[in-house]
């Protein structure tokens, strides 16, 4: 039998969520973090390559794009601990300077520096270090803040690592989850004061069949701790319950309950194409489907899109009157983040956020006054980290 | 019998192929994927037939209506295709390829193992380098391919899913000839196991494809594929910028180093008995120059398979002046296939020595046999794999024993560089005397209109379309 879980109206500004936000802006790596495991490891290596002759460590350079503070933290650290370890530490004279580049990958972070003598800049070693990265914990970095614009301002901007997942769909699940689908497995994060714990991870309903793009569609009832949720891969849509931290499967069915469809929604076969009809949209192929939205397969907006706005595959509604997409560039292009007016006018662009890679999912979580987006982003190299990003409307 | 991982070689081939899978994807696709919509495809003849052992221009539609049972990557080491594995046993003799599960033909017919066997039997007898190659490895394949029985003892199915190849002796890459487009698997009533179906042909006309829900490797991307007759002209190209046609063969575009321009000498016909002559020849033809004004992407490197095959041998003694006089007339058998202004200019430095040429223009099997004094041949691999190419030219250059023991030796080496230098051995035995002369290696391109994405050329020169996509 085909049911849904209602999903409330948009919630209110709770003491909560602003805690939350704030505990965001404040995240620090924690002393066991990822970069101070790392920094120990690095200390180490050129303690012992320079075998006390004094040490110059320069800025790491950092590849790993979690912002213009960590290359920072990371030389601070290690310099700390070179200090502990009695290393002599020095920027004129007779030295050995260590040149670093910091990369991650999705379950290691990897630090590889060359160590030359100053003056004269001889090769004396080559270092290497790495430490695992916690999939079960992923911290948010915080990223530049783009300036404000005449409609918003962001607030702040984080990242995640690279997750070792590939996320087709997200969805804030009250003020305490976020639930993600990757082409297999619906999965569960918590949302902590300093980023994102993996809780649990449930299949879909299988046997799954093969596509070329995997899509995903989740219908959240954050009010019941539930989530319906359908890839292009598996034969029928799954309800999820959220029980003490973990996710169970509660029911199955042929079609997504979607609230504005009456019969649900499904993928046509072996396609990223969503088939039903959306009240006051009309009736698919839809790409992206959204509050009261969706987004036709030639990329237009409905239900009032213009023909020349294009819009990509990832889409979720902000505050009355706005959404929020993914671009519509070709292969080639940097993608961002449309923030659009609807209105009886039509579509009309107000902003658009710059991405480090490819959007491939967007939700958006409710905070009061503020909004927080977030995204799901396919960097250039295949892994997908979650981008978020708190704005606030300006006013007019 | 021990599992192995799919690529089917020695620890070094392993390590080699693994390396390749590290490198990034470089593009940044911001607009994913598309489904829905159709692609014109332009192709110089619609094919007469959709057997998959059929050659030519219409070989482009048979790329996409024909699965082999794998594939050959950029470094010629096999990978998956209808199979999703293999295992070896017998200590490297027996290799036993396991088709994928729920496997469909276009007409609905299960994809089993007695339906490979059944095809690489066809195949066997087919009479093409790949499978000359597999019938000598083969117990009993030899045999079989000349017609002295019907049986082939060393090719089985075990059970549906199971096809077992039972080798002389173990051998180096074995299943590489698997990967000829000749080898696809059908269905007893010829249909094809590709990601798109022929539907619709309009005899001479008109060819139309649609996507097949059933490919192993999920629906394609477009809806279907309408198949033209263009050539590579500048009015196939003023087609593609109107938007009438989508893709036509011929640059600039989507691209893949493929194939060799070769010019063959017959030194059994004068003048090309003398050995200084055919030297003479080679010196002859600037092959930088050429490559800068007329072969566009191309790579003057002289070898004669391209680089992605087997890494030049390295740059050529200094070609002398040739200190013979050279006369005489001289019939040049042409692959229609080389561009016009390539054969016209090879012409001129033939006529500059002081041959009389006259030019035949021929399909690309009738110049490869062709009885002429010369043969202009634009060679794309039947596998895109090192010892079968030169095993290709080892059919078109006289008796060369050399090359014949290097490639014998290569084929049972299974460490990678001591086979790649059997393959060096090889491929200087079959250039040593002048009468395979290598002008360049040309890239196999194809124009694609704006707009579309994801239509590549593989390493055989074969137009892949199965993850092509068009902007909305």
């Amino acid at each position: 039998m085909l049911s849904f879980v209602p999903s409330p109206g948009r919630a209110g500004l709770s003491g909560r969520a602003v805690l939350s936000v704030f505990a965001l802006l404040a995240a620090l790596p924690s002393a066991e973090s990822v970069p101070s495991r790392l920094a120990r490891s690095l200390a180490a290596q050129i303690a012992g390559a320079a075998r006390g002759r004094p040490v110059e460590l320069a800025v790491p350079e950092d590849r790993t794009g979690r912002g213009p503070g960590f290359a920072l933290d990371l030389q601070a650290l290690t310099v700390l601990r070179l200090r502990e370890a009695g290393s002599a530490l020095a920027d004129t004279g007779p030295r050995l300077r260590v040149e670093a580049v910091v990369t991650e990958g999705p379950d290691r972070m990897v630090v590889s520096a060359r160590v030359v003598e100053e003056p004269g800049g001889g090769l004396v070693d080559v270092l290497s270090a790495s430490v695992e990265t916690d999939q079960a914990s992923l911290p948010l970095s915080v990223l530049p803040r783009p300036p404000a614009t005449a409609s918003l301002d962001v607030l702040s901007s984080y990242r995640t690592p690279p997750l070792e997942e590939t996320v087709l769909a997200i969805a804030p699940l009250g003020e305490e989850h976020l639930v993600a689908l990757s082409p297999d497995d619906a999965l569960l994060y918590r949302l902590e004061a300093t980023g994102l714990a993996f809780q649990s991870r449930r299949a879909l309903p299988g046997p799954p069949s093969t596509v070329r793009a995997p899509a995903g569609l989740i219908a959240a009832a954050p009010a019941e701790q539930a989530f319906w949720a359908l890839t292009n891969r598996s034969p029928r849509a799954a309800l999820f319950a959220v029980a003490g931290g973990r996710l169970a499967l509660r029911e199955e069915a042929a079609a997504l309950p979607w609230p504005q469809s009456e019969d649900g929604l499904r993928f046509r076969p072996g396609t990223n194409l969503i088939e039903g009809r959306l009240q006051g949209v009309g009736a698919g192929p839809f790409v992206a489907v959204g509050e009261g939205l969706a987004v036709a397969a030639d990329g237009s907006l409905l239900p009032r899109g213009s023909s020349d706005l294009r819009v990509g595959t990832a889409l979720t509604a902000l505050w009355p009157g706005a959404v929020a997409a993914s671009s519509a560039l070709p292969p080639g292009s940097a993608d961002s983040i449309l923030i659009l007016a609807t209105d009886s006018q039509g579509v009309r662009l107000l902003d658009s956020l710059p991405v480090d890679g490819a959007i491939r999912a967007l939700a958006r979580q409710p905070l009061g006054r503020a909004d927080r987006l977030i995204a799901a982003v396919e960097a250039v190299d295949g892994t997908f980290h979650l981008v978020v990003v708190d704005l606030s409307r300006r006013a007019p | 019998m021990k599992e192995r991982s799919p690529r089917p070689s020695a620890p070094g081939l392993l390590a080699a192929a693994a390396a390749l899978s590290l490198l990034p994807a470089l593009s940044w696709p911001a607009l994913g994927p598309r489904y829905g919509g159709q692609l014109a495809v332009g192709t110089a003849a619609l094919p007469a037939t959709l057997e998959p052992a059929a050659s030519g221009p219409g070989a482009v539609v048979l790329t996409q209506v024909h699965e082999p049972l794998l594939d050959v990557g950029g470094a010629g080491f096999p990978h998956p295709a209808l199979a999703e594995g293999w295992s070896v046993a017998a200590g490297g003799r027996e290799w036993s390829v396991r088709l994928r599960e729920g496997l469909r033909f276009h007409d609905g017919a299960p994809v089993t193992a007695a339906d490979a066997v059944r095809s690489l039997r066809r195949f066997l007898r087919g009479g093409t380098t790949a499978a000359a190659g597999l019938a000598a490895a083969l117990e009993g394949g030899r045999e079989y391919a000349t017609g002295a029985t019907d049986q082939v003892a060393g090719l089985t199915a075990a059970d549906p899913r199971h096809v077992v190849l039972r080798f002389v002796a173990p051998r180096a890459l074995p299943l590489a000839p698997l990967a000829s487009l000749a080898a696809s698997v059908t269905s007893t009533a010829g249909a094809g196991a590709g990601a798109f179906v022929p539907a619709a042909p309009v005899p001479g006309r008109k060819l139309a494809l649609t996507g097949f829900n059933g490919h192993f490797g999920g629906r394609p991307y477009l809806d279907g594929l309408a198949i033209v007759p263009a050539g590579p002209t500048p009015g196939a190209a003023a087609e593609v910028r109107s938007g009438r046609i989508d893709l036509v063969p011929g640059p600039p575009g989507v691209s893949a180093l493929a194939g060799t321009l070769l010019l063959v000498l017959d030194p059994s016909r004068a003048p090309f008995t003398d050995p200084k002559v055919r030297e003479a020849v080679g010196a002859a033809i600037d092959r930088a120059e050429m490559v800068r004004h007329l072969v566009p992407g191309g790579d003057p490197a002289p070898s004669l398979v391209v680089p992605a095959l087997l890494p030049p041998l390295g740059a050529p003694a200094s070609p002398a002046a040739p200190t013979v006089s050279v006369s005489g007339s001289v019939r040049l058998a042409v692959d229609r296939s080389v561009a016009p202004p390539v054969s016209q200019r090879v012409v001129a430095h033939l006529t500059a020595l002081g041959l009389d040429v006259s030019v035949s223009p021929l399909p690309g099997t009738e110049a490869r046999a062709a009885r002429a004094e010369a043969r202009l041949l634009m060679l794309v691999p039947e596998v895109p794999e090192a010892a079968l190419a030169l095993r290709e030219l080892l059919a078109l250059a006289p008796s060369a024993p050399e090359a014949e023991a290097a490639l014998d030796a290569a084929d049972s080496e299974m460490d990678v560089d001591r086979r790649r230098r059997q393959l060096h051995r090889a491929e200087q035995a079959l250039r040593d005397r002048d009468c395979l002369v290598p002008l360049a290696s040309v890239p196999v391109s194809f124009t694609v209109r704006p707009g579309v994405h994801g239509a590549r050329v593989d390493t055989a020169g074969r137009l892949i379309l199965e993850d092509a996509w068009r902007e909305p």
